[in-house]
């Protein structure tokens, strides 16, 4: 089984080769016969990519600990759910795992495109395949999948104890699908430049594509978020890890991308910025692939250094050579038609928009990056920690809140100052009167008030927009407001899928903004003592230790939680030891604790069962962190909106359509 | 160029500048330089009274957990073999034992001893059992 891998990996990279190269000499002798070989062979890339994580799967699966990754990730009592996400728990894995992804792609876009864009097709699929060719390389020869034990074991080391929780089953595949997907619109951007066919097929073939990997790289980073408060047991969600950060810039620039395209799709400007975009969070998705494998920066999520970083860094440096080189080569053709027409426009605030999130991305890369920036410069190592990060992000992201809430009531080309006062005045008169509320409520400092006052503006502004939109509809329609609501957003699906990501950003902030009162008590105490945090008592009641399996064991303490005299349940944080055993037959405890959360949307009670001392006494870390729950239903809404408006729409095609039989000088 | 783009540019600047302003300040606020133990003894009286990020391992047999007082004293020590006394207030990571690797953070008492603000464990790297038992046969 392991040589039919590796044969299959080693045959993927030739046909990966054959794929890039065919398409490009099908173009230039005018032969569609070669074209469609070149198809072919992609899609054969996936077939084989899919062979070869089968032989990966049921290696895992089958506790095959002849092969160094089954051994490294696994061992016999390991829950098979775990075994099957063991698949992408480790660099040589994930590796493979995110090849298959890109060939799940390449194969919907061809099969997607066989009677379209057939001028863009080559260009596409040499594209995709040379980064297959980069993955077949780090498969084959820098990190070989399915590399041999040099002699037997009989069982194996084990899946890392903080990777066995649910939150790591969905985390890594949706952040990958997320990067591997825009691939897809970098790919026809790139076809669109060489084969200057430079109108807005591109865009328009793309604009899909581009939502579902924004979608999934959202749920990616919140999955992260989320499996780091539950599982980590620090009590906060996001500590600007590079990692993190490395899943987070493709974010931002993505999210300048997806606004920014729809300048250049309604008023033709901005053609060269969206090109160099699309090129940038290319190249970052690779680098966050690059960085979580490579090692290059030391952090909780990479493996220790290897070689698979210099192929990702001649890569990366490709990558850029080669986008820079076509955009400057096309430069005269990216000629926008349009131009800025007043500052006081919904242009401009778009515009405005995207340089906050650049900065906000180039703020991130240069914090991630200086520790390696001020070695190079000044010879000494120097990190820059969260406090960097929320220092610079905190005011660029209240920034861009308020352009959020400010965009729609500023309308396109040129306002007039006083039709946009008058779009202001209710929603800020509302706002001065929620400001009041949350300063009666508790928000009694200037930041939180500031950022909840801006949550609210938005919220009403965005609330205003639908609200006329509903009124306007139902007064013509003779519907009754739901009916008319309902309506509303199915017939313009992008621009109210757009307004649902916004509250849900709104949400998000609500979220980020409870941070500010977080409190944290750490404790020893007896049986029978109390832990007062806020209004909160726990009493600790005693222990339960059990054994459920050979490798592990589980030590849960019992708190009986009471708020305001109140009697709220018990809250049963653990602390529980992996024994993870090398093949010598050593045994290095891996302890781990999993803490107690009670979630309500105004805070969490969030108990860790730091340790249980040999007096008999155990010690708790209690933190009360209000308003994390927004966090997750902000990125709930932000998905759903995402969906909207990519949801395919008739009256869209309709409307592109009407548009290209108006000018048809399109290419 | 218009009016209008003229305009933006101004705007464009003004954000420009400010998010340069907010990098800059922040990297003078919150930067910390890494030292090792022999780094830090060397310096002499030099490394009393600023912020320090020291790097190095636990030095096996030096943990002593005072759980009633939350109080964790150990030696970290560097690969030149130096060892400096460190009192954390806090209880230890879940991954603390002898011969992680850690980083602390924080000042240097006047007695010798790093008292940490901050303590976090870094991962030890990929358990590499095939290159480990070729090295063993």
């Amino acid at each position: 089984m392991n040589e039919f891998g590796e044969y299959t990996l080693l045959l993927a990279l030739f046909v990966a080769v054959y794929a890039m190269v065919v398409p490009l000499l099908g173009v230039r002798s005018g032969s569609e016969q070669l074209i469609r070989s070149g198809e072919y062979a992609a899609l054969s890339v996936f077939a084989l990519y899919t062979l070869a994580s089968m032989a990966l799967l049921n290696a895992l699966l089958g506790h095959d600990f002849s092969i160094d990754y089954v051994y490294s990730y696994t061992n016999s009592e390991l829950h098979w759910i775990y075994a099957l996400t063991a698949f992408w728990a480790g660099q040589k894995g994930s590796l493979l795992f995110w090849a298959w992804m890109l060939g799940l792609f390449s194969t919907i876009v061809i099969i997607q495109n066989r009677h379209r864009n057939r001028n863009l097709m080559p260009y596409v699929v040499s594209i995709i395949s040379s980064v297959f060719v980069l993955f077949g390389l780090l498969m084959v020869i820098a990190s070989p999948v399915f590399e041999r034990m040099p002699f037997l074991v009989k069982d194996g080391y084990g899946l890392n104890p903080m990777l066995q929780n649910p939150g790591m089953i969905f985390h890594p595949p949706t952040l990958y699908v997320g990067f591997v997907a825009f691939t897809v619109p970098f790919a026809f951007a790139m076809a669109a430049l060489i084969s200057n066919r430079l109108g807005d097929i591109w865009i328009r073939t793309t604009r899909r594509w581009t939502i579902f990997a924004w979608i999934f790289l959202t749920f990616g980073n919140i999955f992260g978020a989320n499996w780091a408060y539950v599982e980590l047991g620090w009590g906060g969600y996001w500590a600007w890890d590079p990692v993190e950060n490395a899943s987070f810039l493709p974010w931002l620039t993505m999210t300048a991308y997806l606004h920014s395209v729809m300048l250049q799709e309604k008023k033709d400007m901005l053609k060269v910025w969206n090109m160099a975009l699309v090129a940038i969070t290319f190249a970052l998705t690779m680098f966050g692939t690059f960085i979580t494998r490579s090692g290059l920066i030391s952090s909780v999520h990479s493996f220790g250094e290897s070689t698979v970083g210099i192929y990702f860094g001649v890569f990366l440096v490709l990558v850029s050579a080669f986008s820079i080189y076509l955009i400057v080569t096309r430069l005269p053709l990216l000629k926008s038609k349009n131009e800025l027409d007043s500052v006081l426009s919904r242009e401009s605030t778009f515009m405005f928009n995207n340089l906050m999130l650049l900065g906000a991305a180039f703020a991130v890369l240069w914090g991630t990056m200086f520790p390696m920036i001020s070695e190079l410069v000044r010879g000494q190592k120097i990190t820059v920690g969260p406090p960097f990060f929320n220092q610079v992000m905190v005011p660029i992201g209240l920034g861009l809140l308020l352009l959020t809430g400010i965009c729609p009531l500023i309308s396109w080309r040129k306002a007039s100052w006083m039709n946009t006062k008058k779009n202001f005045i209710t929603p800020l008169i509302l706002t001065f009167i929620a400001s009041a509320v949350f300063f009666a409520l508790g928000a009694d400092e200037p930041m939180p008030l500031f950022s909840l006052t801006v949550c609210a503006f938005v919220t009403f502004t965005i609330g205003t927009e639908i609200y006329r939109g509903v009124m306007a509809r139902s007064s013509t329609s003779q519907e009754n407001f739901i009916i008319a609501t309902i309506n509303l957003f199915r017939r313009n699906k992008r621009r109210y899928g757009g307004y649902i990501v916004h509250i849900g950003v709104v949400c998000c902030f609500i979220g980020f903004t409870g941070s500010w009162y977080n409190t944290e008590v750490e404790k020893t105490v007896r049986p029978g003592e109390e832990i007062h945090i806020k209004d909160y008592t726990l009493t600790y009641l005693k222990y339960d230790s059990t054994q459920p399996k050979t490798t592990l064991s589980e030590i849960t303490a019992w708190l009986l939680v009471e708020q305001g005299g109140e009697k709220l349940g018990y809250a049963t944080p653990e602390r529980n030891t992996h024994i993870m055993r090398d093949w010598r037959g050593g045994e290095q405890p891996q302890p781990t604790s999993e803490v107690a959360i009670r979630t309500t949307l105004k805070e969490d009670l969030y108990v860790i069962f730091a340790s249980l001392n040999p007096d008999d006494t155990a010690t708790f870390k209690v933190h009360i962190n209000p308003l994390v729950k927004w966090l997750w239903v902000g990125a709930f809404l932000m998905g759903l909106g995402g969906l909207t408006a990519m949801w395919p729409d008739a009256r869209e095609k309709k409307r592109f359509m009407a548009r290209h039989a108006a000018a048809p000088s399109v290419s | 160029m218009n009016k209008a783009q003229k305009k933006f540019m101004a705007g464009a600047t003004i954000i420009v500048l400010a998010i340069s302003y907010l990098i800059f300040t922040g990297v003078q606020a919150s930067g910390s330089y890494y030292y090792t133990v022999s780094e830090v003894q060397s310096m002499g009286p030099k490394a009393k009274g600023i912020f320090l990020r020291l790097e190095g391992s636990v030095l096996p047999g030096t943990i002593a957990n005072d759980a009633a007082n939350l109080k964790l004293r150990f030696q970290i020590v560097d690969e030149s073999k130096k060892s400096m006394p460190v009192e954390y207030k806090g209880t230890a990571p879940d991954m603390f034992q002898d011969e992680t690797k850690v980083v602390v953070e924080g000042h240097l008492k006047d007695d010798g001893t790093f008292l940490a603000s901050k303590l976090l464990t870094s991962c030890p790297s990929r358990y590499d059992a095939a290159k480990e038992m070729k090295e063993a046969s």
